[in-house]
C-alpha cells in the first residue's frame, strides 16, 4: 500500500545486530513499505583469495576456515578436494568416512547457529540460548579431533591432520542421542507457534524460475521445489554410499526454509549414524611421498621420512599445472573452489564460489513491496555469513 | 579506637574512587557489535553455557550511545575501519575497548591490502586477547582483567581517546 | 595432463555448440570429470543465451564467473571462466574466454540472460578491472570507496606493510611498495 507521500531512506547497518555481521542495506521506504533495497558489501573484505596466492598449498587450509566461520570443515573439505583432484590423490576409505561425519556435524553446527540467530531476530530470544547450549556438544567434538573449538583446520591434502580420537565414538553417539530430543523441543517452541508462523509464512517468497535465474543454491533453491543437492548430483568424498533424503519445499517462503533446514539436520544425524557405524579401520593419510606428511613415528626413526617431512614443511609440494572446479554442498549451498595451478608450489589463483554472496542477491526481490520487519526475517532466512560474502 | 567505632551501623566509609569504579565494573554494558569469527565466540560467551551474566554483563546494547565496553571481535577491514572509529566516538565516556582475537590485535594471519593491521591504529585498546578465535574462557579472563584494571583507575584520571601507536600512511 | 574421454551428454552438447557457433568455438579439453570449452569473446553473449534457452543445452544455473590474470601473456591476459550447470542433465561445463590487456579491458555482460551474473560480474570488475558492457549497474562492490587499483591483478601488491616483530617493534612499519 502506498500513500503517495515522500519516500524515506533508511540505512540498516553495517553495525546492526540483525544483519548477522556487517552487512549494510539501504532501504527506500514509503511509510513501512520497502520500495527498494540495495546491499552494500565489503565491510569484512579479507582478501583471502589474493592472500592464498602467496601461501604454500597446505598453508591455505587455515585461511579457508575463516571464510564461512560457522561451517569451517565444509570449507576445508572443498579446498582439499580441489587440490587432491589436481594432484590425482585418492584418499583412504577411513578418511572419506571421517570427512563425511565431520562435515555433517558442521551442517548441524551451522543450522543450530542459524536457528538461534534467526529466531532471535524474529523475536524468540530463548532459542539462541538453547541452540548455543547444544552447539557446545558439537564444538567439544571439534576440539577432540583438532584441538580447536571453532577453526578446526582438520582436513589435510591427502588425509587428516591426526588420527581420530579414541573416544570420538562416545561423543558422537551422545550428539546422536541428545539432538533429536532437543529438536523436538525446538519444534514445540516454534513450528506451531502462531507468531512464528505469521512472521514467516508467505514472507520472502521466491519462485523456482527466479531462484534459478539468480543462481541460488542450497536450502534457498530447494525451498522452491528444485531438487539440486551437490551431494546427490555429483557425489564427493563417498557420499554415494550414504542413504539420505533431500527435503524439498513448495512455497519458497521463509517458513519452508525453516522446515527444510530442520529436516536437513535430521538427515545429517542419519548420515552421521551411518558414517560412524561404517567407519573402516585403516590409515588416516594417503601414502604419497613428497606430498603427504609421513607418519610421525617414521619421521623420528627413518632418514627418508625426516627428509620428506622437512621438504614438505619448508618448500611445500608442486602441483601439476591445470585447473579444477570442485563443488560441495556446504550448509548454505553450493560451495565451489576453483583452483588454478601453474605447476609451482603455490596456487596461481584460488577462486571461491561463495554460496552466501550469491544467495544474498535474492534479498532485493524478496523484500520489495514488503514491510521493514520482513527485511530482518529475510536476511535471517537467507542464512548469510559475512566472512564468506566478502572473503 | 578510631573514628569507625563511633559511627552507626548504617554508615560505611569508603573512597569515591572505589565506589565509582566498583559500580562501573559491576554492571558494564558491552556493545553488541560483532565483526567476524570472534563474534560467534562472543555470542557463545553471552549464551547459556558460559553465561556472562555472572559478571553483570548480560545486557548487550545494540546502540553505542548506551554502551561502555566495546569488544572488537574480529578482523577490521579498511572499509570497516572508519565505521569502527565512528562507533567508538559515539560511545559516552568512560569507555573501554577489548581487542578480541589475533586479527583485531595485529591483523592475525591476514597481512594484506584489505585488513587493518591492528585496531589499535584507530582506537585505544585496554585489553588484548590472543587466540584465533579466543575461547570463551579467554574472553572471560580478559573481561575479569579489565574489571581489575577499572578498579585501579581514579575519577581524576584523564582518559585517552586517541591511539598511542603510529598510524602509517598507506601507499 | 591426459585428456579424459567425453561422456555422451558432453559430446552432444559440444556438437550442438560447434554447429551453432562454428569458428567461435576454438577448442575443448577435459580434465578429470570436467569439460572446458574455449570460445572467442565476441560470441559469449549469444552462447550464453543459447545455452540457457535451447532445450538441447538447457543450462539453467550459472554457477560462477571467475577471472584469472595471466600477466605473462598480454594478448590473452584475462581469462574468464563461466561455470554453467544443468540441473536436468546433471552436467557442468566451464566456458573459457580471454580478454586482451588494455587500458579498459571489456567484454559483453551476460546479466540480461542470467540475472544472477549481476554481482558476479561486479566482483570480477572490482577485483580485476574488466568492464562488462551492458551491465545495468557496474560499480565496485567489495573494495572501499576511493580504492585505486585492482586487487586480484598480479601486479597489485599483496600488502603494504612489513609485519612487526620484537626486533623492529620500535620503528614505524616500513612500506614495502
Amino acid at each position: 500500500m502506498t500513500t503517495g507521500a515522500k519516500t524515506m531512506t533508511l540505512n540498516l547497518g553495517p553495525q546492526h545486530p540483525a544483519t548477522h555481521g556487517v552487512l549494510r542495506v539501504v532501504l527506500e521506504l514509503d511509510g513501512e513499505t520497502v520500495l527498494q533495497a540495495t546491499s552494500y558489501l565489503g565491510y569484512l573484505h579479507t582478501g583471502i583469495e589474493k592472500n592464498a596466492e602467496d601461501k604454500l598449498y597446505y598453508k591455505v587450509i587455515p585461511m579457508t576456515d575463516r571464510m564461512d566461520y560457522l561451517a569451517p570443515m565444509s570449507n576445508n573439505l572443498g579446498y582439499v578436494l580441489a587440490v587432491e583432484k589436481l594432484l590425482g590423490i585418492e584418499v583412504p576409505e577411513k578418511v572419506k568416512y571421517a570427512r563425511v561425519l565431520l562435515t555433517e556435524l558442521t551442517r548441524l553446527n551451522n543450522h543450530l547457529v542459524w536457528l538461534g540467530t534467526h529466531a532471535l531476530d524474529v523475536g524468540a530470544m530463548s532459542m539462541l540460548l538453547y541452540t548455543f547450549r547444544e552447539r557446545e556438544l558439537i564444538l567439544d567434538i571439534y576440539e577432540a579431533v583438532s584441538g580447536q573449538r571453532m577453526m578446526s583446520s582438520y582436513f589435510r591434502i591427502g588425509g587428516l591432520a591426526y588420527d581420530l580420537p579414541i573416544d570420538l565414538d562416545k561423543k558422537v553417539k551422545n550428539v546422536l542421542k541428545v539432538l533429536p530430543e532437543k529438536m523436538l523441543e525446538y519444534e514445540n517452541l516454534l513450528t506451531n507457534n502462531r507468531i512464528w508462523i505469521k512472521r514467516l509464512t508467505g514472507v520472502g517468497t521466491i519462485t523456482a524460475q527466479q531462484a534459478l535465474d539468480l543462481s541460488l543454491t542450497g536450502p534457498l533453491l530447494r525451498s522452491t521445489g528444485v531438487n539440486y543437492d551437490v551431494r546427490k548430483a555429483a557425489p564427493y568424498s563417498g557420499y554415494e554410499k550414504f542413504d539420505f533424503d533431500v527435503p524439498l519445499g513448495k512455497n519458497g517462503d521463509c517458513y519452508d526454509r525453516y522446515l527444510i533446514r530442520l529436516e536437513e539436520m535430521r538427515q545429517s544425524l542419519r548420515i552421521m549414524k551411518q558414517a560412524l557405524n561404517g567407519m573402516p579401520e585403516g590409515p588416516y593419510r594417503a601414502h604419497v611421498p613428497g606430498v603427504v606428511l609421513p607418519p610421525k613415528q617414521q619421521v623420528l626413526t627413518q632418514m627418508e621420512a625426516l627428509i620428506f617431512h622437512f621438504k614438505i614443511i619448508t618448500d611445500g609440494f608442486k602441483v601439476p599445472a591445470g585447473s579444477y572446479y570442485q563443488a560441495i554442498e556446504s550448509p548454505k549451498g553450493e560451495l565451489g573452489f576453483y583452483m588454478v595451478s601453474d605447476g609451482s608450489n603455490k596456487p596461481y589463483r584460488m577462486r571461491v564460489r561463495p554460496p552466501s554472496f550469491i544467495n544474498l542477491q535474492a534479498l532485493s526481490p524478496m523484500v520489495i513491496g514488503r514491510l521493514v520487519s520482513d527485511v530482518i526475517t529475510c536476511i535471517g532466512s537467507i542464512d548469510i555469513v559475512l566472512g564468506e560474502v566478502d572473503r | 579506637m578510631g573514628l569507625e567505632e563511633n559511627i552507626p551501623d548504617s554508615i560505611i566509609l569508603t573512597t569515591v574512587d572505589y565506589v565509582v569504579n566498583w559500580s562501573r565494573k559491576s554492571s558494564m554494558w558491552p556493545f553488541g557489535f560483532g565483526l567476524a569469527c570472534c563474534a560467534i565466540e562472543m555470542i557463545a560467551t553471552f549464551a547459556a553455557h558460559f553465561d556472562l551474566a555472572r559478571f553483570g554483563m548480560e545486557v548487550m546494547r545494540p546502540s553505542p550511545r548506551q554502551a561502555d565496553l566495546m569488544i572488537v571481535a574480529g578482523r577490521v577491514s579498511n572499509k570497516m575501519a572508519p565505521v569502527v572509529k565512528r562507533l567508538y566516538d559515539q560511545m559516552p565516556n568512560p569507555k573501554w575497548v577489548i581487542s578480541m582475537g589475533a586479527c583485531a590485535s595485529c591483523g592475525g594471519i591476514f597481512n594484506n591490502y584489505a585488513i587493518l593491521q591492528g585496531v589499535d591504529r584507530i582506537i585505544p585498546v585496554d585489553i588484548y586477547i590472543p587466540g584465533c578465535p579466543p575461547r570463551p574462557e579467554q574472553l572471560i579472563d580478559g573481561i575479569v582483567r579489565l574489571h581489575k584494571k577499572v578498579m585501579t583507575e581514579s575519577v581524576k584520571d584523564k582518559r585517552e581517546t586517541q591511539p598511542q601507536r603510529i598510524v602509517s600512511k598507506k601507499g | 595432463m591426459g585428456q579424459a574421454e567425453l561422456t555422451k551428454v558432453e559430446e552432444e552438447i559440444l556438437q550442438v555448440l560447434q554447429e551453432q557457433f562454428g569458428e567461435g568455438i576454438t577448442g575443448h579439453s577435459k580434465f578429470a570429470d570436467q569439460l572446458s570449452i574455449y570460445i572467442t569473446d565476441d560470441i559469449l553473449f549469444e552462447l550464453a543465451r543459447f545455452m540457457k534457452e535451447e532445450d538441447q543445452t538447457d543450462f539453467d544455473l550459472l554457477s560462477d564467473i571467475c577471472g584469472v590474470d595471466w600477466i605473462d601473456c598480454p594478448e590473452q591476459r584475462f581469462e574468464l571462466v563461466y561455470n554453467f550447470y544443468s540441473i536436468n542433465k546433471n552436467v557442468r561445463i566451464l566456458i573459457r574466454t580471454t580478454v586482451p590487456d588494455s587500458e579498459t579491458p571489456s567484454i559483453r555482460s551476460i546479466q540480461p540472460v542470467y540475472p544472477g551474473a549481476d554481482w558476479m560480474e561486479r566482483e570480477v570488475y572490482d577485483m580485476l578491472g574488466i568492464e562488462f558492457e551492458g551491465h545495468p549497474d557496474l560499480q565496485r562492490i567489495i573494495t572501499p570507496e576511493g580504492m585505486e587499483g585492482w586487487p586480484h591483478r598480479k601486479d597489485f601488491p599483496l600488502t603494504y606493510e612489513a609485519p612487526q616483530f620484537s626486533h623492529n617493534k620500535d620503528n614505524p612499519p616500513e612500506i614495502i611498495k
